[in-house]
């Protein structure tokens, strides 16, 4: 556990509700230095980077299990918080997802560079003996699952928050392992880019529609019937450029500037 | 007796749309209906361009549509038709089920349009392509 003075700005309100709700922030694991990591696979193979590789190998080991159990902590925040749809649930929920956010980026500041990296390293050790080979996939292998599965984790968490608690009779959402990451990525790449070129900010929903699940950004603007024909090519243009894989997995929907959206 | 009629293609339901546009602003139906032909339109353009028969159940379905092109990578390049299919579909698969099946809430005439707009860009793209009329 740590002290609230260590934490970002959103995780401290976070546990100043948390005396009440009893809720503890985990502490997640340090990543191993990167520029060590990608030095040592440019070193010849001897004895001393076999034995580096096996340390490294049980530290991936053990992030595995404590982030694991850090994101699982997080993963209960959202049974703690009323589903109600009363102005102090969703306050609270709303409080919440902000400090999971918070440490989710924080996660992904640390980490990011780290699995970027060993992702490059499997290409170059492919060309490595066997044995080599084995010690440094011993090394990645659990580290980059460990990174992926505590984010899920983290960002399951935060998606169950953000859920409206009903969506005007349609089925509610219940994130999965495989259904939400792709989608949720898609969202909030148009997300990033709609709020760029709408200069708004506009909110993340998930509609289930008769077994098919749509990730929807809605953004507000001054006249929802309005067509956005210029905007929304630049939008998708920019998103083919930079992230390819998210075209056509979130649909862009318009709601009213000042009131509430109708999905 | 008997007429031998050539057979649909995936504009004839553009055309559809096009005979309804007028009906947009008065009437719920049309609106519905539009958001319907639109989707079924692009749905059967992308079928005969991944050679998928809609006959058949397997591959067909509309979910899987919409995975194949969100599967696409632009390498190599792929037709500007499929491009902007690629961006609208989910969209157009929305609209076309709150169309069909959501009759609790009105479908509005910028829902329509947004099908309607879409689709015909969609057409529009299509290499050598003449707007249906």
């Amino acid at each position: 556990m740590t002290s609230i003075d260590s934490l970002p700005a959103g995780t401290q309100s976070l546990c100043r509700m948390s005396a009440s709700q009893k809720m503890e922030i985990p502490r997640l694991p340090e990543p191993l230095p990167l520029d060590d990591i990608v030095a040592l696979v440019q070193e010849k193979v001897n004895d001393a980077v076999l034995n580096k590789l096996r340390e490294w190998a049980a530290w991936g080991r053990r992030f595995a299990s404590e982030s694991r159990a850090g994101a699982q902590m997080i993963a209960r925040w959202p049974d703690q918080v009323g589903s109600a749809p009363t102005s102090d649930a969703i306050s609270q929920r709303h409080l919440l997802a902000s400090a999971i956010m918070e440490v989710e980026r924080d996660f992904e500041r640390k980490f990011f560079p780290i699995l970027w990296a060993l992702e490059d390293q499997r290409k170059t050790i492919e060309t490595y003996s066997p044995q080599i080979r084995a010690a440094w996939v011993g090394f990645i292998d659990p580290t980059v699952k460990a990174i992926e599965e505590t984010l899920e984790i983290i960002r399951a968490a935060r998606f169950q928050l953000q859920q409206p608690t009903t969506t005007g009779g349609r089925s509610t959402f219940t994130l999965t392992r495989g259904n939400g990451k792709a989608g949720y990525r898609a969202a909030l790449a148009y997300k990033k880019i709609a709020d760029e070129i709408f200069d708004t900010d506009s909110v993340i929903t998930i509609e289930d529609f008769r077994g098919e699940r749509y990730f929807l950004v809605n953004v507000p603007v001054a006249d929802p019937d309005g067509l956005y024909r210029d905007q929304e090519e630049k939008i998708h243009y920019v998103i083919e450029q930079l992230a390819p894989e998210c075209v056509g997995q979130a649909v862009l929907q318009y709601v009213p500037r000042s009131g509430a959206h109708s999905a | 007796m008997y007429h031998e009629v050539a057979r649909t293609q995936p504009e004839d339901f553009l055309r559809l749309v096009q005979l309804l546009r007028s009906e947009i602003d008065k009437s719920q139906g049309a609106r519905r209906a539009i958001a319907h032909a639109c989707y079924y339109a692009v749905y059967h353009l992308m079928a005969a361009h991944f050679q998928i028969d809609p006959r058949s159940r397997a591959g067909s379905r509309h979910g899987e549509i919409k995975d194949l092109l969100a599967g696409f990578r632009f390498v190599p390049p792929v037709p500007r038709h499929v491009v902007i299919a690629r961006r609208e579909y989910p969209r157009l698969m929305l609209l076309r089920a709150r169309a069909d099946y959501n009759l609790e809430e009105p479908f509005t005439s910028a829902q329509a349009n947004i099908a309607l707009r879409a689709a015909e860009e969609i057409f529009a793209a299509i290499p050598g392509a003449s707007r249906p009329c």
